[in-house]
């Protein structure tokens, strides 16, 4: 166990160049890189009275200490994702001193120097979509679909009758949405998806609906070559704008470090 | 080497956390916090931020940090 005294090694990125990494980072101490067989991790040492174990589960409960570094994490690998290629870690990936970092990019250098090599010139972008449910019900109700004749057999029906036509009414109605929101999310990653490299839908988060934005319906990530991306973003903007008289909100956000795109390197650490 | 494009950079916290929390790469080994525990967190944080209370909170304090354009 760690006394409160020790200090552990905070992980970034790894690259396969030298960064440059004078005045980047808000922490009190330098980053610095640990270098072993042509590749270089950006790291910083932290106190492991803020990051040890069980000091980080009490301060991950804080969401100001969290808010604060987690901006620092992502600042950090974007500026060196300004020169460089980059795998990103994730937050709080702490080893115990550089040389078991050493260990395990030598165990695992292989598999991050073929990853990196297809990350390079890449970036992830992010296109979440909302849905104001409220808006598609109304239109799906005027399409004459299943839901609106069954409208009208419930106005004729016996009250016994009229009860159960009313709960069919409301699953049809709950079915068609959720489909025909499927709809958009599917056409929006068809569109997208030739022009990026990869695409990965992951589990919607739920943000906005306190905004107004409505209900999430899509959490999508893409790695789009930088050479695409001003067409990248000009398509999501145009999908915006066709949907928008349809209660859809499309929301773009980039370059991203790619988060969603190293699995070959996740699965090799897993195994 | 990176595109000279950025759009909508004044991400929400829980934008970040989705990334930074969720995603990328860990290595076991001789690492201090297990995959496990952060994962359990994350989902706790999950649930929290889906209260509509928790979000007034973030958008008071939190997203102006994590929210800040980043100048890049």
């Amino acid at each position: 166990m760690n006394t409160p005294e020790e200090h552990l090694v905070y992980l970034y990125c790894v690259t396969t160049e030298p960064p440059e990494l004078e005045g980047v980072g808000d922490r009190p101490d330098a980053l610095y890189a640990v270098s072993e067989g042509g590749l270089h991790a950006v790291v910083c040492r932290v106190e492991a009275r803020e990051f040890g174990e069980s000091n980080l589960r009490r301060n991950l409960d804080d969401l100001g200490w969290l808010a604060v570094e987690t901006t620092n994490h992502e600042r950090v690998i974007e500026a060196v994702m300004r020169d460089h290629c980059v795998i990103p870690f994730r937050f709080a990936t702490l080893f115990k001193t550089d040389d078991s970092l050493r260990l395990q990019l030598r165990a695992h250098g292989g598999q991050f120097r073929t990853l990196l090599e297809q990350l390079d010139d890449k970036a992830e972008w992010g296109v979440k979509a909302y849905c104001d449910f409220e808006k598609l019900e109304h239109d799906v109700r005027d399409e004459g679909s299943m839901v609106s004749s069954l409208d009208k057999a419930v106005c004729t029906a016996s009250p016994g009758k009229a009860f159960l036509l009313r709960r069919k009414r409301q699953e049809s109605a709950k079915t068609a949405l959720a489909d025909r929101a499927a709809r958009y999310a599917e056409q929006i990653v068809e569109t997208l998806q030739p022009i990026s490299v990869q695409a990965r839908t992951t589990e919607v988060v739920p943000q906005r609906e306190a905004e107004g934005y409505g209900e999430m319906i899509l959490n999508a990530a893409f790695l789009v070559c930088n050479g695409d991306a001003r067409a990248f973003v000009d398509a999501t903007n145009a999908l915006g704008e066709r949907y928008a008289g349809e209660g859809i909100f499309i929301e773009c956000s980039g370059p991203w470090p790619p988060y969603n795109f190293c699995d070959p390197a996740k699965a090799a650490m897993d195994a | 080497m990176r595109s000279a494009i950025a759009v909508n950079k004044d991400v929400t916290l829980v934008e970040l956390l989705d990334r930074v929390l969720d995603k990328g790469v860990t290595v076991s080994g001789d690492i201090v916090i297990s995959v496990a525990d952060v994962d359990l967190i994350y989902a706790g944080l999950r649930l929290l931020l889906s209260s509509v209370e928790t979000m007034e909170r973030l958008r008071g304090s939190a997203a102006e940090d994590a929210g800040r354009e980043r100048a890049l």
